[in-house]
């Protein structure tokens, strides 16, 4: 790993092409009423104010649960080990409450916010779902788990499916450490358009919360390339207007990620969707390691 | 019996000459070391300071004003300089019992240095402790240990989802736990109704399956909390690990220093212990949880003795319960009331544990409890820092109850005699706790030696209390002062405090006037100026007899009245006042009649005067046959309580004028008591009374006749002021000395009293026929009388 510079206090240019793709019109969030994807609706609620985009919640009516209860010999079984049985018209009940729950969270961050918000309640099977009405330029938030994070697990299953399959860009939401607005955001930048996407993404989410950057830039063998790419990296740059620590690493491995993560201070991650992918398939999966939102680019 | 002589000047005052004293000013005198003349006291106290078995603790007792406090503690302090330094005493934090603080003993001075040591460690801690768990190393041991945890569970959960989709069931997910439920090849949980389509055998295969899935599951989720006990074990092992790595150095160094104390040694590893156990109380990172952990690690250092001094002296000047015992402070924490073993506070006992508490007796026993308090720690030879509320039960909030102190004092109480003598006669502890009484005297003999002793002790108090040494003239007066103080013109009065206090003042006076040395003149002034301060009263009670107000007669004759004399005490003064006794006589059955008792006036003292008066008459004048009198006793104008037999010569003479009709003379003031016999003995206070006497005669008019007859045995006391003497030595006014009643009587009579003749009767022309024949004279006329009596009497009849 080296570091090839710093560029603070280089004065702004124009945006270049690509760089409105970054543009967060929409913040959808993905709410289950479980506490970790409460936490996440705070945050996209500052995110989405900070943005100026619209927030949008969606709660999805888990039709499996209602299946299941038409079982009679299906029990629920609790993280104390005890199997109760399911009744369907107390599935449907909880499922009421938990929209509920949802619609007022919904409503208090509008209103401490000052944000315009909507909730949309369907039924079916949640990534179905989600694939089925999100689009290329929905930033979508969810928690990084739902409720099986009472198991212990870092990464839930939703959130594995949609980092390898949402139309658009997704930040799977975990509490950092210190502030909920993030201070460094850190981003991967990998060869590539996706690359460059996910620069332009945190070029924008820096902007919108006058955050530093800490880049983390993959080098490609060709040379010639490599030129043109930086000059593309720089430009995308320079509309951040902040604090900029740019490293470059012949490969970006999820070790030098988290190095990057722990030096810096850094309190969100950007990565490229592909990269993430592979990750993920790694020993140490990135997205779990992270102890902060990361966001997935495609 | 002629009257007595008057007395010569010299018997009225024993002058001090300056000549006998070999120095010029007391700041050529060495100090004394002990005071004169109190060989008695002193060696009971060596005895109190050096008997080591319980219970033999000691009483000074001596005079108001004797200065008891500084004598004493002045002597024990020459004592306790050699005597070895008492311990150190600690209390600390008990881990295993917080309300029950440890206790512990520190060599003389090694408290601080615990103390400081125990400071510096818990420095240590506050930043050794966060550096050691920020560390990088920490850091990825913990994450890892982390890592495992979630692994595991995630790796038992994927296995069991696998298991779940091989066998065709779908694992969903609610908000408060998990079910299986069969699944399609969509990987979607079949409808109910659908399912009911398969096979039966199918459906009941599937049924099974997932029924021994939730059995696993539920299986599996008994194990996460082993699993979490697991992942918690090898946290804490880590945290221990690196705890010591951090402070375990600095703890076993304090161990090394003081390993001969096993409290010591015992609290350490109790740290140490306790600091891995809390360890996450750092990783919070709030600071008022670590200062509160830290807190407990301190030392409470209650007592520690300085380098250079012996055994403690201390006196405690307020001895409440729990100035005594210590306290223990509580702070309001949310509402509540809180305390732990930093909030002990040492009492009296803690600070002259291994030495001598000196106590006032008075305050000790109008201080609620304070002497039970003392005698149950006493017996128990340990100190209870406990509250009232605690001891009796009124408080039922949380207290802590420390460790006791055990305690090696010696309590030394200072009061006067009659305290000692009421404890010893009421209360039976009293003398299981404090057996060795040192009684300091109030007075000393006035001879050359003791002169020299005397001349030292006031020098010491000169230099003592950093007043200008004396001159030896002022030094003989206020000799003669002490002799005056003593009331008794061969001793000399030991009252340290207030010759201390006349000292100040002189000095004072010398100061103004720029004198290098207080002369006599400045004893003199005091003297005055004290006299003139305190003489209000005196003079509102002499304008009141010059006025006429008060009667008081000082010239001429009259039949049963006469001028007794009695003293006021008012605080520390005190002045004589003359005071008119009259009496009546008349036929009766042997009823001698007290006014004052009759009225409730009268003391019991004065009444057993009374009765002494009337056996001596009816001995005297009817020793054969019934007394046909009935008589009575009045101090005229008096309309306070009066009490003493030191009126009854003056009494006697009254009523006797009163039966024989013969005329006292008025300007001859009495003083005496008188026994069956007619003996006359001593009282108190003459020179007072002298004193009193004569400032009314000489407002009236000295015309060489007035005087003062005054018990012979009380002649030896007469100190009189200078005005006295100066008008005794012109022959304007006497002092007669009295041994009998008849001397007094020949005095104030001019007649003779006559001795009895063979047959019992008396001479013609003496006083004493006079008042045989009046008594006569009633016996016959007392049946014609009727049998009317007065309702009561003060005789046996």
């Amino acid at each position: 790993m080296t570091e090839t510079g710093d560029l603070k206090g280089q004065e702004p240019r124009s945006r270049q092409p690509g760089a409105e793709d970054a543009g967060i019109r929409r913040v959808v969030i993905l709410l289950d009423a479980s506490r970790r994807s409460m936490a996440a609706l705070d945050a996209a609620a500052i995110f989405a104010r900070a943005s100026g985009a619209e927030l949008v919640g969606w709660f999805v009516e888990e039709e499996e649960l209602m299946r299941c209860a038409g079982y009679p010999w299906v029990r629920e079984v609790s993280l104390s080990g005890a199997a109760t049985p399911m009744q369907p018209g107390e599935v449907e009940q909880r499922l009421r409450n938990r929209a509920e729950a949802v619609r007022s969270a919904l409503q208090r961050v509008a209103r401490t916010q000052g944000l315009r918000t909507r909730l949309h309640i369907h039924r079916g099977r949640v990534v179905q779902k989600v694939l089925e009405l999100s689009t290329r330029d929905d930033f979508l938030i969810l928690g990084k788990i739902g409720y099986r994070g009472a198991l212990g697990l870092r990464v839930g299953s939703t959130a594995r499916a949609l980092v390898g399959s949402a139309p658009g860009r997704v930040m799977m939401y975990e509490q950092p450490a210190r502030s909920v607005s993030p201070s460094v955001i850190a981003v991967v930048v990998t060869p590539g358009e996706e690359g460059l996407r996910a620069l332009a993404t945190s070029v924008a989410l820096a902007v919108n919360n006058g955050a530093s950057l800490a880049v983390l830039v993959a080098t490609d063998n060709e040379s010639g390339r490599d030129r043109q790419r930086e000059n593309t990296i720089r430009t995308l740059l320079r509309d951040a207007n902040s604090h900029i620590r740019v490293l470059t690493v012949r490969e970006v491995t999820t070790n030098n990620v988290l190095q990057v993560l722990g030096a810096e201070s850094a309190e969100s991650l950007v990565v490229p969707r592909q990269w993430a992918l592979q990750a993920q398939r790694r020993r140490v999966d990135l997205v779990e390691e992270a102890l902060m939102p990361v966001v997935v680019v495609p | 019996m002629p009257s007595p002589e008057p007395l010569p000047l010299e018997a009225l005052y024993s002058a001090c000459d300056p000549a006998e004293l070999t120095f010029a000013t007391t700041a050529e005198l060495e100090p004394m070391e002990r005071p004169p003349g109190q060989k008695r006291a002193l060696d009971a106290l060596h005895l109190g300071a050096s008997m080591r078995r319980p219970g033999f603790n000691l009483f000074v007792m001596g005079p108001r004003g004797a200065d008891t406090l500084n004598i004493t503690r002045r002597y024990l302090e020459g004592i306790a300089k050699d005597d070895a330094r008492p311990w150190d005493w600690c209390y600390l934090y008990n881990f295993d019992e917080s309300d029950r603080p440890r206790l512990l003993r520190l060599p003389p001075g090694q408290g601080k240095r615990w103390r400081e040591d125990l400071r510096r460690l818990i420095d240590d801690m506050r930043t050794a402790i966060p550096a050691t768990f920020e560390s990088e190393e920490y850091q990825n041991r913990l994450q890892e240990l982390q890592q495992q945890h979630s692994r595991r569970h995630r790796e038992a959960f994927e296995q069991m989802q696998r298991e779940a989709e091989q066998n065709s069931v779908a694992l969903v997910t609610l908000p408060t736990g998990f079910a299986f439920a069969p699944m399609n090849d969509k990987g979607e949980v079949i409808e109910p109704d659908a399912f009911k389509e398969l096979p039966e055998e199918e459906r009941k295969r599937i049924q099974k399956v997932i029924e021994g899935l939730q059995e696993k599951l539920q299986e599996m989720f008994h194990q996460f909390p082993q699993w979490q006990k697991e992942t918690q074990q090898k946290v804490r092992e880590l945290n221990k690990e690196m705890t010591l790595l951090a402070i375990g150095r600095p703890i076993q160094e304090l161990r090394q220093r003081y390993g001969e104390l096993p409290v010591a040694v015992a609290h350490l590893d109790a740290v140490r212990d306790d600091l891995v156990e809390k360890i996450e109380v750092f990783h919070s990172a709030d600071r008022a949880n670590i200062e509160q952990l830290l807190h407990r690690y301190q030392a409470n250092l209650l007592v520690h003795s300085e380098p250079n001094g012996g055994a403690p002296v201390i006196f405690e000047d307020m001895p409440t319960h729990q100035r005594l015992v210590g306290r223990i402070e509580y702070q309001v924490h949310h509402g509540a009331l809180v305390t732990d073993f930093s909030q002990i506070r040492p009492g009296a006992l803690h600070r002259a544990n291994g030495g001598y508490l000196l106590v006032d007796v008075r305050k000790l026993l109008t201080h609620a409890f304070a002497w039970e308090t003392l005698k149950r720690t006493l017996f128990a030879a340990e100190i209870r820092p406990e509250s009232l509320e605690q001891t009796y039960g009124f408080w039922t909030t949380a207290s802590l109850e420390p460790e006791p102190v055990p305690l090696t004092v010696k309590v030394v109480l200072l009061g006067d005699r009659l305290l000692y003598y009421l404890l010893a006669a009421h209360d039976p502890e009293f003398t299981d706790l404090f057996k060795v009484e040192a009684d300091l005297e109030d007075d000393l003999p006035r001879d050359a030696e003791t002169r020299q002793l005397y001349a030292r002790m006031i020098a010491t108090i000169a230099k003592r209390d950093g007043l200008r040494p004396l001159d030896r003239g002022a030094v003989a007066r206020l000799m003669e002062h002490a002799s005056r103080m003593a009331a008794d013109s061969e001793r000399l009065s030991t009252k340290a405090r207030e010759l201390a206090d006349l000292m100040a003042e002189a000095s004072h006076y010398a100061e103004h006037d720029g004198a290098a040395c207080v002369g006599v003149n400045h004893i003199e002034q005091t003297l005055e100026a004290q006299e003139f301060r305190a003489s209000r009263v005196r003079e509102r009670s002499r304008e009141m007899v010059h006025k006429g107000i008060q009667v008081i007669a000082t010239q001429g004759h009259a039949v049963g009245s006469v001028n007794g004399l009695s003293v006021l005490q008012l605080g520390d003064y005190a002045f004589g006042q003359p005071t008119r006794i009259t009496a009546t006589a008349r036929p009766g059955r042997g009823q001698l009649v007290d006014i004052e008792r009759e009225a409730k006036l009268g003391g019991r003292i004065h009444s057993k005067g009374v009765m002494i008066m009337a056996r001596f008459l009816g001995s005297r004048y009817a020793p054969e046959n019934e007394l046909s009198l009935s008589a009575s006793l009045a101090f005229e104008q008096s309309y306070g309580r009066i009490d003493g037999d030191s009126a009854s010569v003056a009494e006697l003479c009254a009523l006797i004028s009163a039966i024989s009709r013969v005329p006292l003379y008025q300007g001859i003031a009495v003083t005496g008591s008188v026994n069956q016999h007619g003996e006359v003995q001593a009282v108190g206070g003459v020179n007072e009374k002298v004193e009193g006497f004569f400032d009314v005669c000489r407002t009236a008019g000295l015309d060489g006749n007035q005087g003062v007859a005054l018990p012979a045995t009380n002649v030896p006391h007469l100190m009189l002021h200078r005005d006295v003497r100066d008008a005794v030595a012109a022959g304007r006014f006497q002092l007669y000395p009295l041994k009998h009643v008849d001397d007094a009587l020949a005095l104030l009579t001019g007649m003779r009293p006559g001795e009895p003749a063979e047959d019992g009767g008396w001479p013609e022309g003496t006083l004493n026929r006079a008042v045989a024949d009046r008594l006569a004279t009633f016996a016959k006329a007392r049946p014609r009388a009727g049998g009317a009596e007065e309702p009561a009497g003060d005789d046996d009849d």
